[in-house]
C-alpha cells in the first residue's frame, strides 16, 4: 500500500510537470488550431535564460544570495520576458504570413523553428551543447522532503510544482471566461473569421495567445529545471511531445483538461514502470503513445474537449 | 509555349518529341518525361542504372561523392513514396520512418541469421513467408473474433461492447498469469494462442530451413545474390506493407494534426518495441549485415518506386485518391470508397518505404533504432513538402537538394543546422506551395485542367477554425 | 497567381542554394589537397550536437589539448599534426558520411567515435580503406570484431571494454564492499548502459549474488526516476547499479535520496564527470564508480593532464572545466595515436596499424596501454569513491 501510495505521489509529481507545459501547448492549439512544436523549446530556452541570467546576475553559487526569493524572482522575471518576446517573434515571423495558407505549412515552419532553437541552442556561443547544473537551490530546501508518512514521501519541490499548476490554470480560466480579452480569445478560437466581422482584432488576440502560452511554457521550464536540475538545449524534445499528449489526452483546448490529461498520462507512466513486471519501464515511452492513439480512437475530443462536427 | 503552362522551370513540352513512339497507354503527351514513364523505357532505364553503376565503381570517384550519391538514392525512394501519402492522398504522416524501420529490420534480420553473404534466397523466402503466416493466421484470428463479436450486436446493442471488455480483461488477467508461472493455466488461451504460434514458427524452421539451404545451393551461383536481394527487398516492402495496412486501417479516421501525430506517435512505438528487443539487438542493433546495395540497386529501386508512384497518382485511382484529399465528402458522394483509396495510398507508401529500409539495411550494414527516429520522419516530411505537395519531380528535387544541402555546409559547421532551420522557415514563406508547388517538371499524362492545384488554396475546412 | 514574383523568387532562391551547395561540395572536395609535405592529417569525427553531443565535445577537447602539447614538441615524424573534426550529429549515417569525406580529404588516421552503434557503422569503411582507426571510449566488444569472422585489421580502441569493467565493478561491490543484494538502472536506449548491465549481471549470477530488481530508463530523455526507485526500495537492496552516464546520475541519486533510499550507488566510466558532484550534491557521497583514472593520483601524467585542461577549458560560467571520462579517452587516444606514428616512422595505414597494434605499456594518464591481440587496451581500472564533494581513490583492479 505503501508502495501504491508512493507511486500515487510520483505520478501526480510527474504529471503536473506534463500539466504545466499542456496548458500552454492547449492555448495556442485552440486559438489557431496549430501544433506549436517550437512550444517545447520555448520551455527549453525559458530554463536556459533563467540559468544563463542566473549567472549573469551572480547567482551562482546560491551562497552568496542573501535573498534567494528575490533572486528567484528577478531570473524568473527575465525568463518570462524573454520567452513572452520570443513568443510574440515567432508567431509575427514564422506563423503569421502562413495564417490562410494551409496548415501543414505552419506545421513544417513550426519544425523550422523548433530546430532553429535547438541548434542555435547547441551552438558554443549560446548555450553549448552539454548539459549544464541548473542552481535548484535558488527556491530554497526545493529538495527537502515536506512530510514522510509511513514511508511516503512528499518533497516540497512536488508540492509547489503541483499549487503553482493548479494556480495558473484557475487564473487562466478567469482570464479565458471571465475578461474581454478572454471573451475575444474564445471567439476567435470558435470562427476566426466571424470573429474578425465583429471588430475583434485576430491579431492581437493571437500574438496575445502566444505571448501568454510562451511565458506559461517558460514558467515550466524554470520549474522543471528547479526539480530536475540538469539542463540542456534538447531538454524540451520529449517534454514537448509528452505535454502534447497530455493535451489531446484532456481535449486540446480545454485548459482544466489539459491539466487532468498531464496528471493522467503522468500516474499512467509511473504505474506502468511500478506494475507491468520488468518491461514495463522500458516501455514507458511507448505507454504515452499508446494511451494517445487509443484516446484520438475512441474519442479524439478527448477527455474534456467539446464535440467539434467536421463541416464540409 | 504558353504562359499558363510554363512555370520559371524549362517546360517538357518545349523539347524535342521522344525518338520513340511510346505505347498508347501513356502517348497523349509526348515529351521526354513521357518517353521515360512509357513501358518500354522501364527495362531501358534500369540497364542504363546498371550501367551506369558499374561506370560509377570502375571510375575514381571519392567514395564521400559516391555516398552522398546513395544517400541521395535512399531520400529520394522515401520522398516519392511519402508523397503519395501527404501529398496525393492529403494524409498527413509523420511516422515514415517507423515503416522504414520496419523494412530494414526485416531485411536485416533473416539476412544475418540465415544467409550470411547472401547465399540463401530460399531459406530467407521461407523465413519471411513464415513469419508473414503467423502474423496472418493470429491477424485472421483476431479479426474473426472481433467480427463475431460485432455480430452479437444483433442479439443486444451493448453485447460487443461488454464482450470485448471482458476479452481485455482475459488478457491482462492471462498475461499475469503466464508471467508468474513457466506453464500457463488451462485458460490462458491467449498465451496458449502465441505459444502455438511459436512452435508454427519453429517448426517451420526446423523442418524447411535445411532443405531451403540444400535447394539453394542447386540455383546457379550468379544469380544467387541477386535472388535474394529481391527476396529480402520484397520482404521488407511487405513487411512494411503489412505494418502500413495494420497501423493505417484505424489511424487514417483521424484528420490532419491529429493523424500527423498518431503516425508520429506509432513510428515511436515501432521504434522503443524494436529498441527493447534482444533479438534485434536493441539500442545496438543489428551489425554484421552484408552488404549487397549498390547504385545500380538503389536507383534501380528509386526509379521503379518513381515510376509505381507516378502511375499510380496520375491514374483513375490516383485520381479518386486526389479527389479524397480534395473534399472527402464530395468524393465519398460520388461513390468513391474514402477509406479504401486513403489506406491503399498508406499502404503502398508504407511499401515503398519498407524497400527504402531493406535496402538502408542492405548497405550500411548495420542498423540502429536511433536511426528511424522521430528526426529522419521530420527530415522526410520537409521534403516532400518543400518539393511541393503533390509534385513527384518536386520531391525528388527536394531529396537531392536536401541531401546535399547539410554536407555542402559542412565548412560553417558550427552554423549549418542552424542555416538549414532558416532556410526551411525562409522557403515556407516565400514560397508556401513548395517548390513545384503541385506541379511536374514535365506534363503528366492526366491533366486537371479545370482545377487549379488544389493544394495552393486552404481548404474549407482549414479556413473556418 | 502561379508565376507572381514571389514564387520565382523562392523557387529561384531554392535552386541558388542547390546550386552553391553543389559548388561548395565540390570546392571543400578539391581543398583537401592540403600540403601533406608539412602536416598529417588525423580525422576525428565526433557528435559535436545532437543528443550525445557531451561526448563529442569532451572528447575533441581532449584531442586538442594533446594535439597542442604534440605539436609544441615539434609533432611526430618532423611534421605538425592537424586533426580534422567532423561533426555527425549524433547519427550514425552522418558518421559514415564523415568518415568517407575525411578519409577522401587526406587522413591517414582517424579518431573516433564514442558512442559504439557509431564506431560500429564507422569501422567497416575504416577497414575497407584500409585506414587505422583508433576509438577513445567506445567500449562495445562488437566494434573491433567483425560478427562475420572477418577480422578488423585496422580497428583499435584505447580503452578497456565493457565484460572487464562489469566484471570488476560486480567483484568490487561483492568483495570490497560484501554487499549481497542488488538492482539495476539502466539506460535502455543505450548500449553502453545495457551492455555493463549484462555484464555485471552474468558476473554477480556467476557469485551467486541476488539481483532483485532490475529497471530502466531513456538516456537523454528521462529525467524522472522516482517510480523504478520506488519500486527499488521496495525491493529492499543493498546497492544499485547505474551503468548511464552522469547527466542521469546525478539526478537518480538526488531523487533516490528524496524517497529515502539511502544505499550506495554504483556506477561505470559514464560518471566521470565533475557534474554528477554538481547535479547531485549531497546526494551522491558515498557513491562508487569504475574509472580510467583518479585525478587525485600522483602520477605526472595525470597531473599534466587534469592542470593543462583546467588551464585550456573554461565552463560557461567561466570556471575552469574539469574533464570528464571522454576528455581523458580522447587525450589518452590522441597521444596513442603519435606515438604509433612516430614508432611506425611513416604515414602509411598498414603501418600505423602495425605499430598500433604491437603498443605496450604507453603510459597514458588513464594507466598504462596495452594493446592485446583483439585490438582492445588492456589496462587496469580504477574505483572512486565520492567523498566530501570530490572524487576519491578507493582502489586499482588489474585485469
Amino acid at each position: 500500500m505503501a508502495e501504491f501510495l508512493q507511486q500515487l505521489i510520483n505520478g501526480l509529481s510527474i504529471g503536473s510537470i506534463y500539466a504545466l507545459i499542456a496548458v500552454g501547448y492547449t492555448m495556442v492549439y485552440g486559438v489557431l488550431q496549430l501544433i506549436n512544436f517550437a512550444h517545447g523549446d520555448i520551455f527549453m530556452v525559458g530554463a536556459m535564460v533563467a540559468l544563463v541570467a542566473a549567472r549573469t546576475f551572480g547567482f551562482i553559487p546560491v551562497e552568496n544570495v542573501s535573498h534567494p526569493w528575490l533572486a528567484l524572482a528577478a531570473v524568473t522575471a527575465v525568463s518570462l520576458l524573454v520567452c513572452g518576446g520570443l513568443g510574440f517573434a515567432v508567431e509575427r515571423l514564422a506563423y503569421r504570413p502562413l495564417r490562410d495558407k494551409p496548415r501543414i505549412n505552419s506545421l513544417i515552419t513550426a519544425i523550422g523553428v523548433s530546430l532553429l532553437l535547438e541548434y542555435g541552442g547547441q551552438h558554443k556561443k549560446v548555450f553549448g551543447p552539454t548539459p549544464q547544473p541548473f542552481p535548484a537551490d535558488l527556491v530554497p530546501g526545493a529538495s527537502t522532503q515536506l512530510f514522510a508518512i509511513g514511508g511516503v514521501v512528499v518533497s516540497q519541490i512536488d508540492a509547489i510544482v503541483l499549487v503553482v499548476t493548479l494556480f495558473l490554470m484557475l487564473t487562466l480560466s478567469y482570464i479565458v471566461l471571465r475578461t474581454r480579452t478572454g471573451l475575444a480569445l474564445r471567439a476567435v478560437s470558435h470562427r476566426f473569421d466571424t470573429a474578425a466581422l465583429m471588430g475583434i482584432n485576430t491579431d492581437r488576440i493571437i500574438s496575445f495567445t502566444f505571448v501568454l502560452g510562451s511565458t506559461l511554457a517558460a514558467m515550466a521550464g524554470l520549474l522543471y529545471a528547479v526539480k530536475y536540475p540538469s539542463v540542456n538545449p534538447l531538454m524540451g524534445l520529449l517534454p514537448g511531445v509528452k505535454a502534447f499528449v497530455a493535451a489531446v489526452l484532456g481535449g486540446i483546448g480545454s485548459i482544466t483538461g489539459a491539466v487532468v490529461g498531464g496528471l493522467v498520462l503522468g500516474l499512467v507512466e509511473v504505474m506502468v514502470v511500478g506494475y507491468m513486471g520488468p518491461s514495463g519501464s522500458q516501455y514507458k515511452d511507448g505507454i504515452a503513445f499508446v494511451v494517445l492513439i487509443a484516446i484520438l480512437l475512441v474519442k479524439p475530443s478527448g477527455l474534456f474537449g467539446r464535440n467539434a462536427i467536421e463541416k464540409v | 509555349m504558353p504562359s499558363k503552362k510554363s512555370d520559371i522551370l524549362p517546360h517538357a513540352d518545349a523539347l524535342p518529341p521522344a525518338p520513340l513512339p511510346a505505347l498508347p497507354v501513356l502517348s497523349d503527351k509526348s515529351g521526354w518525361g513521357q518517353a521515360l514513364l512509357a513501358n518500354w523505357s522501364i527495362p531501358v532505364v534500369l540497364l542504363l542504372v546498371v550501367a551506369i553503376g558499374y561506370l560509377l565503381e570502375k571510375a575514381n570517384i571519392k567514395s564521400y561523392y559516391q555516398r552522398i550519391l546513395i544517400l541521395i538514392g535512399f531520400n529520394i525512394i522515401l520522398a516519392v513514396s511519402l508523397q503519395l501519402i501527404n501529398g496525393f492522398s492529403g494524409q498527413f504522416s509523420l511516422g515514415h520512418a517507423g515503416f522504414m524501420a520496419v523494412g530494414a529490420y526485416a531485411a536485416a534480420y533473416p539476412a544475418i541469421s540465415y544467409s550470411a553473404r547472401l547465399t540463401n534466397p530460399l531459406g530467407v523466402l521461407l523465413y519471411l513467408v513464415s513469419v508473414l503466416l503467423v502474423i496472418g493466421i493470429a491477424a485472421g484470428a483476431l479479426w474473426g473474433i472481433l467480427f463475431l463479436i460485432r455480430r452479437t450486436r444483433l442479439a443486444h446493442p451493448a453485447l460487443p461492447g461488454i464482450l470485448l471488455l471482458m476479452l481485455a480483461a482475459w488478457l491482462l488477467v492471462d498475461w499475469a498469469a503466464t508471467a508468474r508461472s513457466d506453464t500457463p493455466p488451462w485458460w490462458a488461451v491467449w498465451s496458449r494462442g502465441v505459444a502455438a504460434l511459436r512452435g508454427l514458427f519453429g517448426w517451420l524452421t526446423s523442418h524447411g530451413q535445411p532443405g531451403a539451404r540444400t535447394l539453394s545451393l542447386k540455383i546457379p551461383e550468379i544469380i544467387r545474390q541477386p535472388l535474394c536481394m529481391l527476396v529480402l527487398l520484397a520482404g521488407g516492402g511487405c513487411s512494411a506493407a503489412v505494418a502500413g495496412l495494420v497501423v493505417g486501417l484505424p489511424t487514417l479516421r483521424l484528420r490532419g494534426d491529429y493523424l500527423a501525430i498518431a503516425t508520429l506517435g506509432l513510428a515511436e512505438i515501432i521504434r522503443i518495441a524494436i529498441q527493447n528487443s534482444e533479438p534485434l539487438g536493441g539500442a545496438l542493433g543489428l551489425t554484421g549485415i552484408p552488404k549487397a546495395t549498390t547504385f545500380a540497386w538503389l536507383y534501380g529501386a528509386a526509379f521503379l518506386t518513381t515510376i509505381a508512384v507516378w502511375r499510380l497518382a496520375y491514374s483513375p485511382r490516383g485520381r479518386a485518391i486526389v479527389a479524397v484529399r480534395d473534399n472527402e465528402i464530395a468524393a465519398a458522394s460520388v461513390g468513391i470508397d474514402t477509406t479504401r483509396h486513403k489506406v491503399l495510398a498508406f499502404t503502398i507508401g508504407a511499401f515503398f518505404a519498407g524497400i527504402a529500409g531493406a535496402l538502408y539495411a542492405l548497405h550500411e550494414r548495420s542498423v540502429t533504432p536511433s536511426s528511424f527516429g522521430v528526426q529522419r520522419s521530420i527530415e522526410i516530411v520537409v521534403m516532400v513538402t518543400l518539393g511541393g505537395l503533390g509534385s513527384i519531380s518536386g520531391a525528388i528535387l527536394a531529396a537531392v537538394v536536401l541531401t546535399i544541402l547539410p554536407e555542402a555546409l559542412r565548412p560553417i559547421e558550427a552554423y549549418r543546422m542552424i542555416i538549414y532551420s532558416l532556410l526551411l522557415i525562409g522557403m515556407m514563406l516565400v514560397r508556401p506551395q513548395g517548390l513545384l508547388g503541385g506541379r511536374e517538371l514535365w506534363p503528366r499524362r492526366w491533366r486537371p485542367n479545370r482545377s487549379p492545384q488544389p493544394v495552393d488554396r486552404p481548404r474549407v475546412t482549414e479556413v473556418t477554425r | 497567381m502561379p508565376n507572381s514574383i514571389f514564387q520565382r523568387l523562392g523557387a529561384l532562391l531554392f535552386l541558388c542554394a542547390a546550386g552553391l551547395s553543389l559548388a561548395s561540395c565540390d570546392r571543400s572536395g578539391s581543398s583537401s589537397s592540403t600540403d601533406s609535405a608539412t602536416e598529417i592529417k588525423i580525422g576525428h569525427v565526433a557528435s559535436l550536437s545532437g543528443d550525445t553531443a557531451t561526448f563529442g565535445v569532451s572528447a575533441d577537447e581532449g584531442i586538442r589539448l594533446a594535439l597542442d602539447e604534440i605539436n609544441a614538441t615539434g609533432g611526430v615524424l618532423g611534421k605538425k599534426i592537424n586533426v580534422v573534426t567532423l561533426d555527425d550529429r549524433s547519427l550514425s549515417e552522418e558518421a559514415k558520411t564523415a568518415t568517407q569525406r575525411l578519409i577522401d580529404d587526406g587522413s591517414i588516421a582517424l579518431l573516433g567515435e564514442i558512442a559504439s552503434s557509431r564506431s560500429i557503422a564507422m569501422a567497416p569503411i575504416a577497414q575497407e580503406r584500409k585506414i587505422p582507426m583508433l576509438s577513445p571510449g567506445s567500449t562495445n566488444p562488437k566494434v573491433t570484431a567483425d560478427p562475420n569472422g572477418d577480422p578488423r585489421d585496422y580497428i583499435f580502441r584505447a580503452c578497456f571494454i565493457d565484460p572487464f569493467q562489469g566484471q570488476a565493478i560486480a567483484r568490487f561491490a561483492l568483495e570490497n564492499l560484501k554487499l549481497k543484494k542488488f538492482a539495476f538502472l539502466y539506460p535502455v536506449n543505450s548500449d553502453y548502459g545495457v551492455g555493463l548491465r549484462n555484464f555485471i549481471g552474468e558476473e554477480l549470477k556467476r557469485q551467486g549474488a541476488q539481483v532483485l530488481a532490475d529497471l530502466s530508463y531513456n538516456e537523454k530523455s528521462d529525467v524522472d526516476f522516482r517510480s523504478q526507485l520506488t519500486k527499488i526500495k521496495n525491493a529492499n537492496v543493498d546497492a544499485i547499479f547505474c551503468t548511464g552516464y552522469y547527466q542521469e546520475a546525478g539526478l537518480i541519486a538526488k531523487q533516490a535520496r528524496e524517497l529515502g533510499l539511502n544505499v550506495p550507488l554504483i556506477g561505470c566510466d559514464g560518471w566521470d564527470s565533475d557534474k554528477t558532484i554538481q547535479v547531485g550534491g549531497k546526494a551522491v557521497e558515498g557513491c562508487f564508480f569504475s574509472n580510467h583514472y583518479s585525478p587525485d593520483e600522483d602520477r605526472p601524467e595525470v597531473k599534466k593532464f587534469v592542470d593543462g585542461y583546467r588551464a585550456k577549458y573554461k565552463n560557461p560560467d567561466g570556471s575552469r572545466k574539469v574533464p570528464d571520462a571522454m576528455a581523458v579517452l580522447g587525450y589518452d587516444a590522441m597521444k596513442l595515436m603519435a606515438d604509433a606514428i612516430s614508432r611506425a616512422k611513416s604515414t602509411e595505414g598498414a603501418k600505423i596499424r602495425d605499430a598500433l597494434a604491437s603498443t605496450t605499456n604507453f603510459p597514458g594518464v588513464a594507466g598504462p596501454v596495452t594493446i592485446d591481440a583483439n585490438h582492445n587496451a588492456k589496462k587496469s581500472l580504477v574505483v572512486i569513491e565520492i567523498k566530501n564533494g570530490q572524487f576519491t581513490f578507493k582502489t586499482r583492479i588489474n585485469p
